[in-house]
């Protein structure tokens, strides 16, 4: 709970000042942001780090193939990094840049869930008579 | 990476803000344009850096290696 705090105390006392830094020096008000964002994740990424870990303790006790459960915790990583990337991109102001990094992700994703559905349709073709 | 970071950065930026400031009233209107160009680049260099640093993070943690 105190990293918790801390964000969003740091965040408050950002803006406030970012509210200066913009008007005098713009594109170092810019990085600031960028640099609070970075920090934030990172101290995010312990305690996702011990929610993965404990998914993984569940699917392992549900008996999962772990080739399935690594592909969903993939997906969800690709999607954290792009969105991320295409939030930073869009913050410095490049809306077709950050377009750009989240169909990078979709198009990611997408490939890593061809093995699932190739899967699939070979059990449904098994499934259907004749 | 710590919080410090970020007031660092933004030490940085008040620093050049004034600087600019300084350099604008004494008529060098083209190396304020410098040293603001200089400082944005010294800050990208660093931020790079952690973004890196940041994306190797989330790879180790969803595992996307593996």
């Amino acid at each position: 709970m105190g990293g918790i705090a801390g964000i969003v105390t740091v965040a408050v006392a950002l803006s406030l000042f970012l509210a200066y830094l913009r008007r005098e020096m713009a594109p170092i008000g810019a990085q600031v942001a960028l640099a609070f964002v970075i920090v934030a994740l990172v101290a995010l990424l312990d305690p996702l780090r011990q929610v993965i870990d404990a998914f993984w303790e569940l699917a392992h006790g549900a008996q999962v193939r772990p080739a399935y459960v690594s592909l969903v915790l993939k997906a969800v990583g690709v999607a954290y990094l792009t969105s991320i990337g295409a939030e930073l991109a869009r913050d410095a102001g490049e809306e077709a840049i950050g377009a750009v990094v989240e169909l990078a992700g979709k198009v990611a994703i997408l490939l890593l869930a061809l093995p699932v559905v190739a899967a699939i349709l070979d059990v449904l073709v098994r499934l259907l008579p004749g | 990476m710590d919080v410090t970071v970020i007031y660092q950065i933004a030490g940085i930026g008040i620093i050049i803000a004034i600087l600019n400031i300084f350099l604008s009233q004494a008529g060098r209107g083209e190396q304020a344009q410098m040293l603001s160009l200089a400082g944005v680049i010294i800050v990208l260099v660093w931020l790079i850096r952690m973004i890196a640093a940041f994306f190797n993070d989330v790879e180790s943690v969803f595992r996307l290696w593996q």
